[in-house]
């Protein structure tokens, strides 16, 4: 079904040579069950980890007792560098809620670990990876042709029969209809507030009684619109890392 | 001049003063005191400029709902408020002037043994201006109707538009019914007021009267449909009472465990100097105790409670439950209400993983993020089978007591509602979600 699926890179960090085999293991099952290829590294200690980390990788699978620095201190150095990767903890105890979360943990995997758990909990990180990765789309208007990234875009706007890409990186002027877009976008975490606005998720910072904030700007939310949207942005930020 | 040159204008600041009894706590525009002024002269000006030569029913109504009209949209340029707010209001202010002015019609008829003499003010006869006593009492009667009148009506009435609050209108549909129930009572009143065969009285009889019926079955209707929601809440108040017990019992539960965790290890440790055991076994068996330990430490004492106590089901029944969540985001929600989120979303959570014959695939996780000034708390477990969801995309459960889980969910949905979050169900990835998302509240300013 899914072949052509891109690549992931994963790292692994686990002292116990044993366990570790174990999570290959249940890696290259998944790999051949679900169509995915994986290319795994495999680290004993934190140091050799933080060392050869490199942005490319997509997925972290982190053990926390680990010698030296522990694996929630390496995750926590991790972040100083401004890395955002996913990361999943194992672990023997349920006690590190707070901790994971402060260093924004995607989830935690019990010891010992089995097959089922595992391969459940990867697809939901890998949907996560996925929703980050970048799409472009191309508009055109007088000027000519322009590719926008679509992980910039903040908000599109109706005006005047044209509209106006609102992106991290500045205003586009663009012809096109919003019905079209929306449906082109519907995998992309878009969702319209009202008529004249098709909001990117992902910048959605607070929601007031009838509006919204949208990386600084406020927009307006419809009554009619409001229930579909406050539901597209409940379920977009419960998968959110 | 005639008696109607004055009624239009008397008419007017009557309708202004109740107006203003009405809408004084609303929302103000800038500089209202100008635009007040502004507008109550606008009014009055323009009641003047109406010409009083046509002697009719219809023209008398259509004076009347033109100054009412124009008052309406001189309310929303005084007001910051919503349209159907202020036209709540000024139906509510017409509606008693109108019946200010029944209530000195039927008085001075009742006094006087004949047609109510007010009744001559829409007349195009001309004034005769002679004060004799009788002319007197009828201005000191009038006078003393309005005034009560409009006394009773802001007592029970106009003091309920709370300042600062919006007044949350239920039924559209209700406030237009109500527009039209004064249109006619205005317009039958005029046809009162220029014909006066009995024949047209009895028509005017049967109007009133159908209008009456449709008023009270409407309002009659509403009463049932408050009445199921009012059951409603007061089975979701009972069971949020239950679980407020529960909690306390939970809470003291788990003191106990963790008084007595902490006891063994300190014993373990004695035994272990006096009888000479190697510190490695007294550490392994100090370990062995910790994993009955199972505290879940989320920085929020009452979620940890809850999840503690959820956790300790859930390795009964070979489940296993993670929590990546920052409790302290929802330190502003009351213990209680906590208590029936995070219980009820959990226990729901368990009933379903329970049917999952494989114990490798008995899984739940809670998160509670913050985006912003978002809060995010999501709770998704396995689940086998299939789940079919009601129109209100809640779902339907397949035990037998549909009312108790359905309450369940409910009572999730009513503590989301009390701030102002959204609740939202799904299922992807094999997983079934429930959703909440709050905004955080404003921080007060000192």
């Amino acid at each position: 079904m899914s072949q052509n699926k891109d690549t992931l890179y994963i790292a692994i960090v686990e002292d116990s040579k044993q366990e570790a085999d174990t999570i290959i293991s249940y890696l290259k099952r998944y790999e051949k069950e679900k169509g995915e290829h994986f290319i795994i590294a495999h680290h004993l200690d934190s140091a050799s980890f933080l060392e050869n980390f490199k942005p490319s990788i997509d997925l972290v699978l982190m053990d926390i007792e680990l010698p030296g620095l522990n694996g929630m201190e390496t995750v926590k150095k991790l972040r100083e560098l401004n890395s955002d990767v996913l990361v999943i903890f194992i672990t023997n105890m349920a006690q590190y809620a707070v901790k994971g979360y402060e260093v924004h943990a995607f989830d935690f995997i019990v010891k010992p670990v089995n097959y089922g758990t595992f391969a459940l909990k990867l697809d939901t990180a890998l949907l996560s990876v996925r929703q980050k990765q970048n799409f472009d789309i191309w508009i055109s208007n007088k000027e000519g042709k322009k590719r926008l990234q679509v992980s910039h875009i903040t908000y599109i706007e109706v005006m005047q029969h044209m509209l106006i890409y609102h992106t991290i990186d500045g205003d586009y002027k663009a012809t096109g209809s919003l019905d079209k877009l929306n449906e082109s976008l519907k995998d992309q975490s878009f969702s319209l507030c009202n008529r004249c606005y098709l909001v990117n998720l992902k910048y959605v910072t607070a929601v007031k009684q009838n509006s919204i904030i949208v990386n600084k700007d406020e927009l307006q939310v419809s009554r009619m619109k409001k229930v579909s949207f406050l539901k597209d942005l409940n379920n977009f930020l419960a998968l959110k890392s | 001049m005639t008696y109607f040159d004055i009624y239009k204008v008397l008419f007017t600041v009557e309708l202004l003063v109740a107006e203003f009894l009405f809408t004084f706590r609303l929302k103000k525009r800038k500089y209202f005191s100008i635009r007040f002024t502004f507008s109550c002269l606008a009014l009055i000006g323009l009641s003047f400029a109406f010409p009083s030569s046509i002697n009719a029913a219809w023209y008398s109504c259509v004076v009347f709902f033109a100054l009412f009209a124009v008052s309406l949209f001189l309310l929303f340029f005084c007001y910051k408020e919503k349209f159907e707010n202020i036209f709540f209001c000024g139906l509510a202010s017409y509606t008693t002037q109108h019946f200010a002015y029944e209530i000195a019609n039927i008085l001075l008829s009742a006094i006087l043994l004949a047609r109510s003499p007010i009744l001559g003010m829409y007349g195009d006869e001309k004034i005769t201006l002679a004060f004799n006593d009788e002319t007197f009492f009828i201005v000191l009667v009038y006078l003393l109707c309005y005034f009560t009148s409009y006394w009773v009506m802001f007592l029970c009435f106009a003091r309920q538009v709370k300042k600062g609050q919006d007044l949350h209108i239920k039924s559209r549909s209700l406030l237009l019914l109500l527009g039209v129930g004064l249109l006619v009572n205005i317009v039958l009143n005029s046809i009162v007021v220029y014909y006066d065969f009995e024949f047209v009285s009895n028509l005017i009889h049967y109007a009133a009267n159908i209008l009456c019926c449709v008023l009270l079955i409407y309002a009659q209707f509403t009463l049932i449909h408050n009445e199921e929601l009012q059951n409603r809440i007061n089975v979701i108040q009972q069971l949020w009472a239950k679980e407020k017990k529960q909690y306390e019992i939970s809470k003291d539960n788990i003191d106990i465990i963790n008084r007595k965790c902490h006891d063994m290890r300190y014993q373990i440790r004695e035994i272990g100097k006096h009888n000479n055991i190697s510190s490695d076994v007294v550490t392994e068996i100090e370990k062995s105790i910790k994993l009955y330990d199972m505290t879940i430490k989320t920085g929020n004492e009452p979620l940890d409670i809850i999840l503690t106590e959820k956790n300790l089901t859930c390795s009964e029944e070979h489940i296993s439950l993670t929590c990546v969540a920052d409790g302290k985001l929802l330190s502003f929600i009351e213990e209680a209400d906590l208590y029936s989120l995070f219980g009820n979303a959990i226990d729901n959570a368990i009933e379903a993983v329970k049917k999952i014959k494989d114990f490798d695939e008995r899984l739940i996780s809670l998160k509670i993020k913050e985006i912003g000034e978002i809060i995010s708390v999501s709770i998704s477990n396995t689940y086998s089978g299939e789940i079919k969801f009601d129109e209100q995309g809640f779902p339907l459960t397949s035990k037998g007591d549909t009312d108790y889980h359905g309450f369940g969910v409910r009572s999730i949905q009513y503590v989301v509602d009390k701030y102002h979050g959204d609740l939202s169900i799904m299922t992807k990835n094999n997983l079934f979600y429930l959703n909440i998302i709050i905004p955080k509240p404003a921080v007060k300013q000192c």
